[in-house]
């Protein structure tokens, strides 16, 4: 297949990146699919995009960005002549997998590149430089029984040997339970089990035939229905698979079957168009553990792996929670996209009710209840709600030498436990009511306890959060902060205040004349961004959930999820750049400009700068020509990483968009 | 229910003679009012430093012309403006070409364009001279001023709005014209009773109340059904921040007595716009947040909206 060199380069769709890596494992991918549809062709067998390829396919014309396998599917009896002529004429290469194949233990077929680690230098080039082994799932659809009754027996024997299969090696099955499923399932089939053979295996084999038991008889509803358990969502009316109509994915076009709109409808809802970003049952990549194994190939043989072939998991760079408060309703953090919250054990102390009806992320405490608290108790209160950090809130405390000692007698605890523990900023809190510096208010004094604590307990055991609002009322150099924390930071609590009182409130609302923010919020996220950070941001704004009407939660919390998108999306921002066979061209001249030359222009220089006004162009700037906006089209669509970087981002936009030219937009706030 | 309207300053863009991205935002977030930024056209900024730029300088007809994009605009989203902010100060200490410029020409031309636009209410500040000059010349050389425009306001059938003012002395914000109500209450009514008929109301801004430490309701129900059109907005009580309501305060306290202004209105029968004047959270989030900021601020103005009209009466409207 052939694939442009840019084709290959780590690319942001929807605000997600994806790595070099990963698009050489897609090109891998869709060289399969074309094998697989070869030999459909060949025999007139029907298949369909199925599951994230279907989605993709509808909606990104492509892969789903945050997705990494291809799925087809095909009715039973398409699916047994495409193992029957498959076995024969996929080129050497490749391998199938399936239901008979030793060593696998899947009900749906496999088509792979290799069944190992790609090391051969001239298949590494057939397979676009992807070392790792690539595979297409393929789905077998079955007819299922029209009468309710023979469904429900149906339903219950492919329950009863997924469930048996699934967990026969497993600990969640005793002797007993084994014996009395296995009793069950031969009382349901009349089938009998042979002891002397895998049991495991023996049970997929029954799960396979009992599902294939409608195929020649049809019907007017298919499913995979081993998945189907529980999922009335996977039942689907046999007509839209009649037939199917092709669309473009990528560089390819793929069958997706007639009634893909009722399908998708179905499964995700009726707003499917809208992305989500979501993770499918596996791993991302697929291929981790691979990264893993091809790492220590190279290892042992004194060589570090070359960076084009890892990659980290992208799926997050910033992690956004709320603060759980009494008046929250969580109703209103569930809609508006948040999926963890904090808790504050000020809040729970007295209760210790941990069931707030979400997922918790983490538990703030102050280091003075953190000395008054049973360790085992602070413990098991981690362990109940499955929190994953642990956030020491410095307020008002200052005596580190009881914390230095709470930390030395709790080490094996510390050790043993599965959560992280954030040592954050604090303040002092006068007499007075005013506020001043702590020791620890001072980065270099936290990340020295940090280090001692790491020392002790482990490296990945502590790391540094920093409080928006506490550097705030000491007057601290936020951008410093996180400069100076380097890769310690993995928290951020993001909350807002008028530099004199604790005011914990909503970010970037407060102002001075035209709307000047009066915290350096911005310049913080730049500092992120440059950073690389990647952890938490909670936004612990109790003083707006205190203060802000209930029915107007929902709207405050909807524009800090949106803030947290809008953070993570220019944390991206050097990677949007670092395009190096993409031609970067900005549109503007101006003072955005000369930041942009400032901060990123010997990094990243741009190939030439455009301009609506005449007067500058064939001049340069920075020594960077100037032309006119239509100079953009005569780079190739894939050869151009347009961003605007002028404050009209409307007007240029809706200009840009008229050209047809896609763009990403500088905003010099975040980096002057 | 009443109607919710957002200022367009910060939003349309009022640079690149392009106002439709800036009107649709408006209307996908709810918005069908909204209160047109004329004063963006000219800074106070610039006006106080004298640094006039020529937009007033064209013919009247040009600058009518000028706006009819921005009616189209308005029409196509079905918003109208329930009220128009005339540059200012229309007053310039020291600076008497100026003052002349503003009274003769920015402000005479700012009616025709609020009738092309359709604006029924006007806000104009009147002129703040109490501290220099005392109140009795202030009010004297406002009704002046004021009293010449009725013959063009008539004929434009524009209706103008003064607004409670503070001024700043010794970097303090103290009161300033119409800060008190029986002053807010003798323009109005010495105007109107000059003009034969309501030509004049009053704008109430929510933000300078705060500043000045006035207890909102007293004034609200003092000034009655002269309340015209609303600047909503609120402060940390120090600076005339005009962020978004329910920012600013200590613990379960509100710095802005927002149940108070809600009883207030419901108590005179207000009818007008629920229009914010919070161009600062525009600038102050990312621009892509700009949607989102709008929709939050929309949502605040249906609470409003609602709680003001569930609210019981508790004072018989005059």
């Amino acid at each position: 297949m052939k694939f442009e060199d840019s084709y290959f380069d780590g690319e942001i769709r929807e605000g997600f990146y994806i790595y070099p890596i990963m698009k050489r494992a897609w090109a891998v991918q869709l060289e399969i699919v074309r094998e697989i549809d070869k030999i459909c062709r060949r025999h007139n067998i029907k298949y369909f995009a199925e599951w994230g390829t279907l989605l993709g396919a509808v909606r990104h014309k492509g892969f789903i960005p945050w997705d990494d396998d291809m799925d087809v599917a095909m009715l039973r009896g398409d699916f047994q002549r495409f193992l029957h002529y498959a076995r024969k004429e996929l080129p050497e290469i490749y391998f199938l997998f399936d239901v008979s194949s030793e060593k696998y233990d899947q009900l749906m077929a496999r088509v792979m590149n290799s069944d190992k680690l790609v090391l051969d230098e001239a298949l590494l080039e057939r397979f676009y430089g992807c070392p790792y082994a690539c595979g297409v799932d393929i789905f077998c659809l079955d007819y299922l029984p029209q009468d309710k009754e023979e469904e429900e027996t149906f339903m219950e024997i492919l329950t009863l040997t997924n469930y048996a299969g699934n967990h026969w090696e497993s600990e969640k099955m005793s002797e007993e339970d084994k014996r009395e499923c296995i009793k069950e399932i031969e009382e349901l089939t009349n089938y009998h089990f042979n002891p002397d053979l895998s049991m495991k295996r023996q049970l997929l084999e029954l799960s396979n035939k009992v599902s294939a038991m409608y195929w020649d008889v049809g019907g007017n509803e298919v499913s995979f229905p081993c998945l189907m358990a529980g999922k009335p969502y996977y039942r689907l009316p046999a007509s839209c698979y009649e037939s199917t109509i092709e669309m473009p994915f990528e560089n390819i076009m793929i069958p997706v079957p007639v009634g893909y709109d009722q399908i998708l409808r179905l499964r995700y809802g009726e707003n499917y168009m809208v992305p989500i970003k979501g993770w499918g049952a596996h791993d991302y990549p697929f291929f981790k553990s691979q990264i893993e194994s091809l790492k220590k190939i190279y290892r042992e043989n004194g060589m570090e792996m070359p960076k084009c072939y890892d990659m980290e998991d992208p799926r997050y760079i910033v992690l956004a929670a709320v603060q759980y408060h009494g008046k929250l309703q969580i109703d209103n953090v569930k809609e508006a996209g948040f999926d963890q919250v904090e808790i504050n054990f000020s809040e729970i102390k007295d209760t210790k009710q941990t069931d707030i009806g979400m997922p918790v992320s983490g538990i703030v405490i102050s280091v003075e209840e953190l000395l008054r608290e049973r360790p085992s108790d602070i413990l098991q209160l981690m362990q109940d709600t499955k929190a994953e950090y642990l956030t020491l809130d410095t307020r008002n405390f200052a005596d580190s030498e009881r914390l230095d000692l709470w930390v030395e007698e709790n080490r094996e605890l510390l050790q043993e436990s599965t959560f992280s523990v954030y040592l954050e900023n604090g303040y002092e809190r006068t007499e007075e009511g005013t506020y001043c510096c702590s020791q620890y208010s001072e980065i270099s004094f936290l990340k020295a306890s940090v280090d001692k604590y790491k020392e002790l307990c482990g490296e990945d055991k502590f790391g540094l959060c920093l409080n928006v609002g506490c550097a705030n009322l000491t007057g601290k150099n936020v951008r410093a902060f996180v400069e100076e924390a380097e890769g310690g930071l993995k928290m951020i609590h993001m909350n807002d205040n008028d530099g004199f009182h604790d005011d914990q409130q909503m970010p970037l609302t407060f102002t001075t004349g035209r709307g000047i923010r009066s915290t350096d919020i911005f310049r913080l996220v730049g500092a992120l961004s440059r950073n690389n950070f990647k952890g938490w941001i909670v936004f612990d704004t109790n003083g707006l959930f205190e203060r802000c009407p209930v029915p107007l939660q929902g709207g405050f919390l909807r524009l800090m999820r949106k803030l947290a998108e809008e953070w993570e999306d220019q944390m991206l921002l050097e990677k949007k750049l670092d395009q190096p066979r993409k031609k970067l061209i900005l549109f503007g001249t101006g003072r955005m400009a000369y930041n942009y030359m400032c901060e990123w222009g010997n990094k990243y220089p741009p190939a030439f700068m455009v301009d609506n006004n005449p007067d500058l162009w064939d001049k340069t700037y920075y020594d960077v020509p100037i032309r006119k906006p239509e100079a953009i089209l005569e780079v190739p669509e894939d050869q151009r990483n347009v961003f605007i970087c002028n404050r009209f981002y409307g007007s240029v936009g809706a200009q840009l968009t008229q050209m047809g030219v896609a763009y990403h937009i500088y905003n010099d706030n975040y980096y002057m | 229910m009443l109607k919710v309207g957002i200022q367009t300053k910060g939003i349309v863009s009022m640079e690149d003679d392009e106002p439709w991205e800036g009107f649709k935002k408006i209307h996908d977030a709810g918005f069908d009012r909204v209160d047109f930024n004329l004063d963006a056209f000219l800074l106070n900024s610039d006006i106080y430093s004298g640094k006039i730029n020529s937009f007033f300088d064209k013919e009247l007809s040009e600058i009518a012309d000028y706006f009819l994009e921005y009616k189209k605009a308005m029409d196509y989203y079905n918003i109208a403006p329930s009220q128009m902010h005339a540059p200012y100060p229309v007053r310039v200490r020291a600076r008497p070409e100026i003052t002349y410029y503003m009274q003769t020409q920015v402000i005479p031309k700012s009616i025709v364009v609020a009738e092309t636009l359709q604006v029924p209410w006007m806000v104009i500040h009147p002129f703040k001279l109490q501290y220099t000059h005392g109140r009795e010349q202030e009010r004297k050389e406002n009704l002046e001023y004021f009293g010449m425009l009725i013959p063009l306001m008539k004929r434009c059938g524009v209706k103008v709005c003064f607004e409670n003012l503070y001024e700043g002395v010794g970097e303090r914000i103290v009161e300033g014209v119409c800060a008190d109500p029986e002053d807010a209450i003798w323009y109005v009514d010495t105007l109107n009773e000059k003009a034969g008929e309501e030509m004049f109301g009053m704008c109430l801004d929510t933000g300078h109340l705060q500043l000045v430490k006035r207890d909102c309701y007293d004034f609200i129900t003092r000034l009655g059904a002269r309340i015209k059109v609303l600047h909503l907005h609120e402060n940390d009580s120090i600076g005339d921040l005009h962020e978004m309501p329910f920012t600013f305060g200590t613990g379960k306290e509100r710095n802005q007595n927002w149940d108070a202004i809600f009883q207030g209105l419901r108590d005179i029968n207000f009818q007008g716009t629920l229009s914010f004047e919070t161009f600062p959270c525009m600038n102050a989030f990312p621009y892509g947040m700009k949607e989102d900021v709008l929709r939050t601020l929309h949502d605040i103005g249906e609470y409003f909206a609602e709680q003001i009209e569930n609210k019981p009466k508790t004072f018989a409207a005059s």
